[in-house]
């Protein structure tokens, strides 16, 4: 079931459109992904979502509600920021309560958040200490857990680990996954780094130029692209491209020549592409496998799996 | 590279935006000189001495020529507008200049430093000199001064007299008084006003935010001095708080918001926006934020602030001049002036006044000098 829907959503900055009429449908529970190129709008995206921003078009709905004119502190979501946007005079405990307290809610009701924000976050021993005396890590959880104690319906984050060094970085990932797990909240997660984009989502959204290019679950769109921007943009090394002609397709299998006078037979998924089309062949790295060496030519023969061949885009 | 073609070639061209914004503060600074002349020369002898400011008041309220007084003020505007347009024009561009680190003296040659320690102190004493030569002449007898001798070893310590003197002879502990209050509330007033505005205008974005912005600062350069005719104007007709205590505070948080507003708000826009939306994501309405977030975290710029503006209205001598009239209203600056024609030639007495009233702002800036210090310097050393 839906949880989230952005319909037909549109932001402008002056006379620029930089998020282009997105329409997204979020389920209940998911991990997305928004991942894309640095100034492909993902970041204004979310702070769309969080009501930072206000959108210039479009519809935001978050479980049955349409919260496109709602204030920010009403829609139920919680923020976690690249830079932590910790209060520096304040402890770590207060840090954590700070919008409770402001909100007054209960006395009791505080410690008991708190308390269970900071045993699941192992932040016990810190709870007296000023942000400046914490690392990076520790830093990274007090915001996390300043999100737990609003108990919000979707969590966002913005590139929360693009501050910590490799190591922690790994650490984190899966601390937020096992959050993810044990508290079954939505999330949305900015990241511009792949790989934390197919290791953590449920789904993965890539951006790119204020539109979305593709939606699916990380296999999915590693394996079967929509396009060429989203083949190259994810994979590391980077996936292989040749441009070429179509020669003939017979049967759904069609031939390709190769910059090295070569030709290659291989089946198509869609219809189509025929005789004479300019096309992109896009193979992963891994996928070359070096093959039996052919009698007859004596040369090495490459064979091919799980290749692409995608329509210029 | 180094030592002066360093300084010339490098460092020089590198302070240009900044040395040429202190040319024109300055030069505005000199086009308001008043308090000098007015106390020292008197614009005298034969109006040698005489500038703008000063014989704009001269003629205004010495003559009661209020209307060549009021001309002599727009011709004054109109020298500052120039001003205004050209540091304006100067302070657009925001040339990022960095941190430089001065060669530590202690690697110079030990002749070297001679010369630079030598050379700190001559500066020193030279500039310490009129508050040693009323030191001085504040502990010494009558006797000495009409004996002439001014920069001798005094023949009689009568420091203890003398101080006392100030105080049971003279409206001196009324006017330290008025001085504290004057002082302290419009530091408090200009100091919340400033937050406020700094806040709002760093942190918002409204219709014409960047016009009042420019107001702000271009009010800074507009010279106090031909705003007195209207001021004291208001002060009499439309709130009556002429020559009364209150007259100072009202204009005194007024002239220094201005100035206060801009260093808040390029304070506050230096704090990290991310603070501020996370507070608003959690739902924390915008005074609890100013309150909570703001507040603590501008404290050392606060400080810095609150030396600056007490020392300012402290020193200030031309408003108690225009503001007020009697004892009982004067601070201590111009109850000084007073004195100084009632004391006639008792110069020891002067001084132990004047270096009372100079004990204050003296005191404030030790008191707070490491937060004066952190709030001057803060954004140059994030860590």
């Amino acid at each position: 079931m839906t949880y989230v829907s952005l319909e037909n959503i549109a932001k402008d900055f002056g006379t620029t459109r930089v998020i282009k009429g997105i329409d997204l449908s979020i389920e209940q529970g998911e991990f997305v992904v928004f991942v894309g190129p640095s100034g492909c709008g993902k970041s204004t995206l979310l702070r769309l979502i969080a009501g930072l921003e206000q959108m210039s078009e479009g519809r935001l709905v978050i479980d049955g509600r349409d919260m496109t004119a709602v204030d920010s502190a009403n829609r139920g979501v919680a923020m976690v920021f690249q830079s932590y946007a910790l209060y520096p005079h304040m402890t770590v405990a207060d840090n954590i309560t700070f919008g409770m307290r402001m909100n007054r809610v209960d006395k009791a009701i505080i410690a008991e958040r708190l308390e269970r924000a900071a045993t699941m976050l192992h932040l016990q021993p810190y709870l007296d200490r000023k942000p400046a005396h914490l690392s990076g890590g520790q830093r990274q959880r007090v915001a996390i857990g300043r999100a737990i104690v609003r108990d919000p319906s979707v969590f966002l984050f913005d590139e929360p680990l693009s501050n910590l060094d490799a190591a922690l970085r790994h650490e984190m990932r899966v601390e937020i996954l096992k959050l993810h797990k044990s508290l079954g909240s939505t999330m949305i997660y900015v990241t511009h780094d792949q790989v934390e984009a197919m290791t953590m989502a449920d789904k993965i959204v890539v951006l790119n130029g204020g539109h979305i290019e593709q939606v699916g679950s990380p296999l999915d769109l590693y394996l079967k692209p929509a396009n060429r921007f989203v083949a190259e943009f994810l994979g590391s090394p980077k996936i292989n491209c040749f441009e070429t002609v179509v020669q003939a397709v017979d049967k759904g299998v069609a031939i390709l020549p190769l910059p090295g006078g070569a030709t290659v037979s291989l089946p198509l998924d869609s219809a189509d592409i025929s005789k004479g089309d300019a096309v992109t062949l896009a193979i992963r790295p891994e996928h070359f496998v070096v093959g039996e060496t052919e009698p007859q030519k004596s040369k090495r023969r490459w064979s091919w799996w799980s290749t692409l061949v995608l329509k210029p885009c | 590279m180094k030592g002066f073609k360093l300084l010339w070639h490098i460092v020089l061209p590198q302070l240009r935006p900044a040395t040429s914004i202190a040319m024109i503060v300055s030069v505005v600074g000199a086009l308001r000189s008043f308090d000098l002349v007015s106390v020292m020369t008197d614009g005298g002898p034969y109006q040698s001495s005489t500038v703008l400011a000063y014989y704009m008041y001269d003629q205004t309220f010495g003559a009661f020529r209020i209307g060549y007084g009021a001309a002599i003020a727009s011709c004054l505007f109109f020298l500052m507008d120039i001003c205004i347009v050209i540091f304006l024009i100067r302070s657009l561009p925001r040339g990022g200049a960095e941190a430089m680190f001065p060669i530590p003296i202690e690697t110079a040659s030990p002749a070297r430093r001679r010369v630079f320690y030598a050379t700190v102190w001559i500066c020193l004493f030279v500039w310490l000199l009129p508050i040693i030569a009323i030191a001085i002449t504040s502990i010494r007898s009558v006797q000495d001064l009409n004996a002439g001798n001014y920069w001798g070893w005094p023949t009689e310590f009568s420091a203890v007299a003398n101080y006392t003197r100030v105080f049971t002879s003279s409206p001196m502990l009324r006017f330290l008084f008025n001085s504290m209050v004057i002082t302290l509330v419009s530091c408090v007033g200009a100091l919340a006003l400033s937050a406020m505005a700094g806040f709002a205008l760093s942190r918002y974005r409204f219709r014409g935010s960047t016009l009042l912005l420019a107001l702000f600062i271009a009010g800074n350069f507009v010279p106090f001095q031909m705003l007195m005719i209207p001021v004291r104007d208001i002060a009499i007709h439309v709130i009556p708080v002429y020559d009364t205590i209150w007259a100072l505070v009202i204009f005194h948080i007024a002239f220094q918001t201005g100035f206060c507003t801009l260093f808040m708000r390029n304070f506050i826009a230096e704090l990290p926006g991310e603070l501020i939306e996370a507070a608003r994501v959690e739902g924390v309405s915008e005074i609890q934020i100013f309150f909570h977030v703001i507040l603590p975290l501008v404290r050392p710029a606060l400080a810095a602030l609150f030396v600056l503006v007490f020392t300012f209205v402290w020193n200030d001598y031309f408003w108690s001049l225009v503001l007020v009239q009697s004892d009982s209203a004067r601070p201590v600056t111009a109850g000084l002036q007073a004195l100084r024609e009632t004391w006639t030639n008792t110069w020891h007495l002067i001084s132990a006044g004047s270096l009372l009233a100079a004990v204050p702002p003296v005191l404030v800036f030790f008191l707070m000098q490491r937060q004066f210090i952190a709030g001057l310097t803060f954004g140059a050393t994030k860590g």
